[in-house]
């Protein structure tokens, strides 16, 4: 089966064509300056049958991308999809399962447009418009949440009244759960270990987001983000947890502008606002230069990695016997320091990095010594291989 | 010769009177409601006199905030007031409460020294990695903004303790969990008798779930419970710090110690969300401290606390082998003990009760 997956941004259109359950491409590609004129103009960049091109074609929608992609792919042979999977970041209590689209589903993408208000949108305009051009095509949705599903009650519950809890959907979801998914999958079988007994601590530490996951059993269990993707790590830009009292402070100081608040906390915190230059720790951690640059970029380092630290330890423990770390997306695959230093001093866990091991890290691999009780992996993730296979389960039954 | 002690509350003053030792002879309280800080502390002095008779040699005062200038126990005076006014920035509340309680106290027991115990002073010297939060670094700094924790008194006397009963082959580098078992709960790292982790934050707002207050939340919530209701920040204040927590979850107003050891349907989702964020929090202390040697619970709650300990050690286990030897320890002296010790100890290093500055 051919599955399409698309992957949405507020102004972009991401897609792979994917032959299951060969796990072959057929084609790649992204439509890119979807929406209103910019200074330059829209354009498909894209890959298949072993050649790489670019078109440039006016697309003032999602709608039109969808149209422009579709009649790409119609040009090559055998790269007519028969199935469409949609990437959906955030599908709250209505979407709690990767599932085939129907008008059931249909209206319940129209109820959680508002909970991923940047990347929700898109997607569900995407989904529609692909079911008014190919009403033929069978479509499934996957959400970053559906993976932490199973994440159990005393995970998920915030300690807040119950009208709070149940009528106003105050509680955790997760994200990167496709991610986690795959890479835990991965993990379980590169260990040989069937995946309904593995246990591990899944870290995707990406340039922009970063969350961590506790596995057991091959379930998500909890997630360091929560209701939002604000809350847990130190991201590139987002502060991760806060004080509720120091939120209410900084609210009281912008006269109640929760907008700018949440603004700020989204996009000028985190190691954007402790460095004070750069949203990528990859700066921080090689600044060198004049004591003061030194010191901050030091101190946000240490910060981030210490962060870090607390929940990979709260993690492990609550896995119980964990046979994995694993480190995935862009910092988790490409920034030794980050794995070596987030590592280093977990004897008590059983965790034991090779330096050597850990500097050459070639994904997949294992950058444990032999003698650490627990594996330390570093596996590259891949976010549409995962919503295909997601898609193919759904629709193979 | 005996010591007071003084513990206030919101609403309502707490005291006890000891004699040197300490000997604990007398506890009394004193609604604030309606009456000035002088009167309250006066009606206290009378109620004390009964079974502690006579001018009292001093006055410990438990204070919540002393920011990073107070490290241990402080003698009132024109010195603390200058830094507390310094830190009322940061917390103004509780610092505006101490300084009109310490000068009522100069006022009801004229003469006699107060000396101010801080909750805070236990975790001035966080590291600097664990104080910070992911803002900008140059707004913490011109705003004081860094965590503390909000228990110190406790999980200093406690850590003490424990480290009197395991006899640690290196105490320096000893390396303990102190869950303080309290309304609002708090565990911390201590490496020594140093913090190096709390759960405690700039404010006591996070951290553990507690009796009525949420603990750790998305940020994103605490913005939509303003932003879309519309509500002002007091009353979002009010609704995290005093109607939510354990009872909330529970549907009633309940005690930790009812959610400890209760075992009714009512408090399943109380305990099992406290549970698991404590060990969430155990599992962050044993990764700060690079290991752990022990396990220690106090506060009022801290008895409930046995059966607790017993379980968190023995999950922690499963990550960590070398919890499997460990055996929970209970420091059950109450806060007022704590306090009139701190007293003591002041009095037999100055030789006198109303010098030595304390300050940093």
């Amino acid at each position: 089966m051919r599955v399409l997956v698309f992957n949405c941004g507020s102004s972009s259109l991401k897609y792979r064509l994917i032959r299951m359950p060969e796990e072959q491409e057929l084609a790649a590609g992204e439509a890119q300056r979807v929406g209103p004129p910019t200074a330059e103009p829209s354009r498909i960049v894209f890959r298949a049958g072993g050649r790489e091109g670019k078109r440039q074609v006016p697309m003032a929608s999602h709608a039109d991308a969808l149209a422009e992609v579709m009649k790409l792919l119609g040009e090559e042979d055998g790269c007519v999809p028969e199935a469409v999977a949609h990437r959906l970041v955030h599908g709250g209590t209505r979407i709690r399962d990767n599932t085939r689209v129907d008008a059931t589903v249909l209206e319940d993408l129209e109820r959680v447009r508002p909970l991923a208000p940047i990347h929700n949108p898109p997607a569900v305009d995407t989904l529609q418009a692909c079911r008014r051009q190919f009403p033929d095509l069978p479509q499934v949705v996957v959400s970053d949440t559906a993976f932490h599903a199973t994440i159990p009650p005393e995970a998920a519950a915030y300690a807040l009244p119950r009208h709070l809890r149940e009528d106003q959907g105050f509680r955790k979801y997760g994200f990167h759960g496709i991610s986690h998914q795959y890479v835990t999958t991965q993990a379980a079988a590169m260990l040989g270990v069937p995946l309904e007994r593995f246990r591990a601590v899944s870290c995707h530490l990406g340039s922009g987001g970063a969350s961590l996951c506790a596995v057991v059993n091959g379930r998500s269990v909890d997630n360091t983000m929560g209701y939002s993707p604000l809350q847990g790590l130190v991201m590139s830009t987002r502060t991760g947890d806060l004080d509720p009292g120091l939120t209410l402070r900084l609210l009281t100081e912008q006269g109640g502008d929760a907008e700018a608040i949440e603004g700020y906390l989204n996009r000028k915190s985190g190691v954007l606002g402790l460095s004070g230059c750069s949203a990528d720790v990859r700066d921080s951690l090689k600044t060198p230069g004049a004591e003061g640059d030194a010191e901050r970029a030091h101190l946000t380092t240490q910060v981030y990695l210490w962060r870090l630290r607390k929940y990979l330890g709260a993690y492990l423990t609550l896995a119980g016997g964990a046979h994995a770390v694993i480190f995935t997306d862009t910092i988790g695959e490409l920034v030794g320091e980050v794995r070596q230093a987030v590592c280093t001093g977990m004897e008590a866990f059983g965790i034991r990095v090779d330096a050597a091991l850990n500097a050459g890290a070639k994904p997949p691999c294992d950058i444990a010594t032999a003698d650490s009780r627990v594996r330390v992996l570093v596996i590259l993730t891949n976010e549409e291989l995962s919503i295909a296979r997601s898609a193919f389960r759904v629709l193979a039954g | 010769m005996h010591i007071c002690v003084l513990n206030p509350g919101r609403n309502i003053l707490y005291a006890s009177g000891f004699d040197a030792g300490p000997v604990h002879r007398i506890s009394a309280s004193q609604s604030r409601a309606g009456l000035s800080d002088v009167e309250a502390c006066r009606r206290l002095g009378t109620r004390l006199e009964s079974a502690c008779p006579g001018v009292p040699r001093m006055i410990v005062m438990r204070c919540p905030y002393g920011g990073e200038t107070f490290r241990d126990l402080a003698p009132w005076g024109e010195t603390a007031r200058a830094a507390l006014r310094a830190a009322s920035g940061q917390a103004p509340l509780p610092v505006s409460d101490t300084m009109h309680l310490a000068e009522a106290c100069e006022t009801a027991w004229p003469g006699v020294p107060v000396w101010l115990a801080f909750e805070t002073s236990f975790f001035v010297d966080l590291p600097v990695r664990e104080t910070l939060y992911g803002l900008d670094m140059e707004f913490m700094r011109e705003h004081g903004i860094r965590r503390f924790g909000f228990h110190g008194l406790y999980h200093e006397a406690a850590c003490r303790s424990w480290r009197h009963r395991a006899r640690p082959a290196d105490p320096a580098r000893a390396r303990v969990l102190s869950v303080c078992l309290e309304p609002k709960p708090e565990l911390a790292a201590v490496a020594g008798l140093r913090a190096i982790m709390v759960t405690g934050g700039m404010t006591p707002a996070e951290g553990l779930p507690g009796e009525c207050s949420s603990g750790d939340i998305d940020p994103s919530i605490v913005l939509k419970l303003t932003g879309e209701r519309e509500r002002g920040t007091e009353l979002i204040d009010a609704q995290l710090g005093r109607e939510s927590g354990l009872s909330a979850l529970a549907g009633r107003k309940v005690s930790l110690g009812e959610v400890l050891i209760g075992t009714g349907e009512d408090l399943a989702l109380a305990r099992a969300v406290f549970r698991h964020r404590l060990l969430l929090a155990c599992g962050a202390g044993v990764a700060a401290l690079g290991g752990v040697d022990g396990l220690v619970l106090s506060g009022r709650y801290a008895t409930a606390g046995n059966a607790l300990g017993s379980w968190l050690l023995g999950q922690l286990a499963g990550a960590v082998p070398a919890a499997r030897v460990l055996e929970p320890v209970v420091y059950e002296e109450p806060l007022d003990v704590i306090l009139a010790r701190k007293g003591l100890l002041a009095i037999g290093r100055t030789g006198n009760t109303s010098t030595v500055p304390c300050c940093a």
